[in-house]
């Protein structure tokens, strides 16, 4: 099995919720939204590793969280684990608290680590987000954005060295010839070139593990191919360790080696893409593959029935047992799996060799 | 070749820091309104500059100091009135260097009913009055007064040995003579240490002018007289109209010193007084007009050009210190409060509600009052008021920061800035901060008047730091005319009442042009 990068262990990220002046009257306990649930799962070196579902289930807030950028307050349980460079790993573990330190996995608690500490981690761990529009500053030229990185963590003495980083960033990214782009502002770009700094900026420092949130559903569909490339070809050539988040499991299927289906918060399936998409165990994965739209147009025709009813229910109030229980089909369909999914939620277990699924269906009687 | 392109990229980087700055100069003077206002401004500070050159901060003091405005006539318009038809009587300050005559007198002769005799000097000034107008009367200062001990005939004389008699005598150009002042006979030593300042007396002058009326057979009442006596000084009166009107011509004013020390030789003191070792040496005579430099005077006879010129940079103080402390401690508040948010967020919060609900003004007239109880000196009190004015000044801007904080903070871009590991200090700095100082900018410069504004409030309001500001001089138009004066005084009310109004559109033009550029969507709070 080959060493991890990231590996997310029971996680639980939660938000409280405002509480009105009459709900604090009536002191009952703080109500939470579950973002994400008791989540874990390990991303290795060189893998591309998708997390797919609605929206609202919590992509993000996992993302976001494997590169602490979610506050340590709202992060209630579980922890994160980051194995960095040798070199890094070397010059930090000294100076870092020891529960932030896995000794024997060369890994660090990224949560256990005081703000202060952090800075060096941020090096290789990154993130692009969703929006193009909004994640670049518009104020600033992208040769201002793309130095940032490097000034903050002190890379390049003078300006010509970080002239040069900020060059090779931008042709990395295919964004050439680089003079064009290096005086212009966000403004003066398309969203497919914003999206292509963003990444830019996320790969200047060089990092291991790059978490990619949705990185394409905001660009027009001609486009999205480039930037995917993109990110393919950075992983192949840095063998970086990836997080692609996306709502669409075709696109999942294109890009990911391993793909993990949430629904509010928990993981539901988890397994190699193609296994995944092409056996899918869950009753949520399956009615997800059935509405993948079908590329031959005779097929097309064919109406399709959605294995599924309702809408998503609240991250507030999770219903005992399955939370997927409400929208389930095979809930009404297999009378001898309902008492369990009323009363116990289902564990995440094998059901077949690397394909992880969590329902009673496929629990051992 | 290579390193010339990067030397120049080096120096974009470099004019990066420059460009919003610039780019919102060149935006605000493309606009009509950001044209007059940093027009007026610049023209504001050119006059504080030349103010601040030309008038000694000393000025504030001699202000308060009424004797020194003794000789100007009060409640005057400016001269340039005579071009726009207005008759005037033109203000006169002469300097007399030497004495016409010094002789002995040595019988007693009658000078407008005083017998003199003794040693007799003399000075002597014309004054031509061609405009049909009043002058206010006549001052003469004896300014360069001798007092050496002297030695006659082996005996010594004090300046307090020796009396003096001084009349003031108006030759008119009618050919009567009026004496105008009182003349008490007193010494040497006690005129000089008095000031030796010879007054224009009412009383004497009306005895005097009911006496030259009955002698042509006209009755007029002695306090119709006193009442006039300026004008009947320099006029004539038509019984028909019972009114005074001006008589032009060529008056002289003659001023007659008269000296008389016991037992020692006349002759022997004229020579005395001639080798300048003692009696009244110079003498300075004003005709006081019926109006007076550019500016024209307020009841005291004070210049009000001096005043207004003095007021430009104290106004600019006012205003910029007021308003850059404000805003300076309202942006770093402000952003402060909404980047960090929890307690410190809350404190800053609380703080702003209780000053907001502070009522400003009561406390400004409190504070005010003490001080003046106090005695405290003109420039403390106006930097106590600087001072409340900026404590309660910062929250209002503080609060539109704190709110653009907070939709700044939550842009993805700060993320991202998070993301690469970058500071608070470096996200405030770099990304909130220049989005944010424009703003304050804009505040900044609307804050400039409204400080000025207050304060001149203030003054009407009876908190006087007595500084010579457009703001107390207008109070003290104010003051003069409820205490009932004269209503006409435009002289006095318009120009400082103009200066404000233009200094507050010379910042309001540039604020709104600012504004416009720096934030359309804030252009109206
Ligand atoms: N900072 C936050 N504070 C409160 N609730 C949040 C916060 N971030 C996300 N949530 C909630 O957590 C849930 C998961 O959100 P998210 O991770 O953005 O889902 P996804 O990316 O899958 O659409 C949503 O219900 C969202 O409203
Ligand atoms: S556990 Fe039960 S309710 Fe949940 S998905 Fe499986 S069958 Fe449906
Ligand atoms: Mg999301």
């Amino acid at each position: 099995m080959p060493a991890y990068v990231v590996r997310a262990e029971d996680l639980r990220v939660w938000f409280p919720v405002a509480r009105s002046f009459l709900e604090m009257l009536r002191r009952g306990g703080r109500r939470y939204v579950h973002a994400v649930d008791g989540v874990s799962f390990e991303i290795y070196e060189g893998e591309t590793f998708c997390l797919v579902g609605e929206s609202g289930c919590g992509k993000t807030t996992t993302g976001r969280t494997l590169v602490r950028l979610t506050p340590p307050e709202n992060v209630l349980g579980g922890r994160v684990l980051f194995r960095p460079s040798r070199e890094l790993f070397e010059e930090l573990a000294p100076r870092l608290p020891k529960v932030a330190v896995v000794e024997e996995e060369g890994a660090i608690d990224i949560y256990a680590v005081p703000d202060k500490l952090f800075k060096p981690l941020r090096r290789e761990l990154q993130i692009v987000f969703q929006d193009p529009f909004g994640s670049l500053n518009p104020r600033m030229k992208i040769r201002e954005i793309l130095e940032e990185p490097l000034l903050v963590h002190g890379i390049g003495e003078t300006f010509e060295d970080r002239l040069e980083y900020i060059e090779r960033a931008l042709e990395v990214v295919k964004l050439t010839p680089v003079e064009e782009y290096l005086d212009r502002y966000p403004h003066q770009l398309s969203g497919g070139q914003r999206q292509r700094v963003s990444i830019a900026r996320a790969i200047i420092l060089n990092p291991r593990f790059l978490v990619s949130d949705e990185p394409v559903s905001m660009l027009d569909v001609s486009i999205r191919a480039e930037v995917l490339e993109i990110l393919d070809e950075l992983r192949k050539k840095y063998n970086m360790a990836q997080v692609f988040i996306t709502h669409d499991l075709a696109l999942a299927r294109y890009v990911c080696d391993r793909i993990a289906v949430m629904y509010i918060g928990k993981i539901v399936e988890l397994g190699e893409s193609d296994e995944v998409i092409q056996n899918p165990l869950h009753p949520y994965t399956r009615a997800l593959v059935a509405a993948i739209p079908e590329p031959d147009p005779n097929n097309r025709k064919k109406l399709r029935e959605l294995r599924i009813k309702g809408e998503v229910t609240s991250a507030i109030d999770i219903p005992p047992g399955c939370r997927f229980r409400p929208r389930c089909v095979a809930y009404d369909e297999t009378p001898w799996v309902r008492s369990r999914c009323e009363t116990e939620e289902p564990p995440l277990i094998e059901a077949e060799r690397g394909h992880y699924v969590a329902c009673w269906l496929y629990a051992k009687r | 070749m290579a390193s010339s392109a990067k030397v120049g990229k080096k120096l974009g980087l470099l004019s990066d820091r420059l460009r919003g700055v610039e780019e919102i100069f060149a935006e605000v003077r493309g606009q009509l309104m950001g044209k007059i206002g940093i027009g007026l401004i610049v023209f504001f500070v050119i006059v504080s500059l030349y103010s601040l050159a030309t008038i000694p901060l000393s000025f504030a003091d001699k202000w308060l100091d009424l004797t020194y405005w003794a000789k100007y006539p009060s409640v005057v318009p400016p001269e340039w009135v005579s071009s726009f038809g207005v008759p005037v009587a033109p203000f006169m300050d002469k300097f007399i260097d030497t004495p016409d005559t010094v002789y002995f007198q040595r019988t007693p002769v009658n000078y407008q009913g005083v017998r003199l005799f003794g040693v007799v000097e003399k000075f002597s000034f014309e004054y031509k009055l061609r405009q049909p107008a009043f002058p206010q009367g006549v001052l003469v200062h004896a300014r360069d007064i001798e007092l050496e001990n002297i030695t006659i005939g082996g005996r010594m004389i004090t300046p307090s040995q020796v009396s003096l008699t001084a009349l003031v005598l108006l030759h008119r150009p009618d050919n009567v003579t009026l004496l105008l002042n009182d003349p008490v006979v007193t010494t040497l030593k006690s005129f000089a240490s008095s000031g030796g300042v010879l007054r224009f007396s009412d009383q004497i002058v009306a005895q005097q002018i009911v006496e030259l009326y009955r002698r042509k057979g006209v009755e007029m009442a002695q306090d119709y007289a006193q009442n006039n006596a300026a004008q009947l000084a320099f006029g004539v009166y038509d019984p028909e109209t019972r009114s005074v009107r001006p008589l032009t011509g060529t008056y002289t004013v003659e001023v007659v010193f008269t000296y008389l020390a016991r037992g020692v030789n006349p002759n022997l003191l004229v020579s005395e007084i001639n080798a300048g070792n003692i009696g009244v040496q110079s003498i300075e005579g004003v005709v006081k007009g019926s109006a007076y430099g550019l500016m024209g005077t307020d009841n005291y006879g004070r210049d009000l050009y001096r005043a207004l010129l003095f007021a430009f940079p104290i106004e600019l103080v006012i205003g910029f210190v007021a308003a850059v402390a404000s805003v300076v401690i309202g942006l770093i508040l402000g952003v402060v409060s909404g980047y960090y948010g929890g307690w410190v967020d809350e404190l800053i919060q609380r703080t702003i509600d209780i000053m907001g609900n502070i009522p400003i003004l009561p406390i400004l007239v409190l504070v005010g009052a003490a001080l003046q109880e106090q005695g405290a000196s003109g420039w403390t009190m106006l930097f106590v008021i600087i001072f409340l004015l900026v404590i309660f000044g910062w929250g209002g801007l503080a609060l539109i920061v704190r709110s653009m904080t907070l939709s700044i903070k939550s842009e993805p871009y700060i993320d991202s800035a998070k993301a690469i590991g970058a500071s608070n200090a470096r996200i405030i700095f770099r990304h909130i901060m220049p989005q944010v100082i424009p703003y304050a900018m804009a505040s900044l410069v609307f804050n400039v008047p409204s400080a000025i504004l207050t304060e001149a409030g203030l003054s009407v309001l009876g908190i006087r730091h007595n500084l010579p500001t457009w703001g107390t001089i207008l109070a003290q138009a104010r003051d003069y005319i409820f205490s009932g004066g004269r209503y006409d005084i435009w002289w006095w009310i318009l120009p400082p009442g103009l200066l404000m109004g233009l200094m507050s559109v010379a910042f309001v033009f540039l604020g709104l042009a600012l504004e416009t550029v720096v934030e359309p969507r804030l252009r109206r709070r």
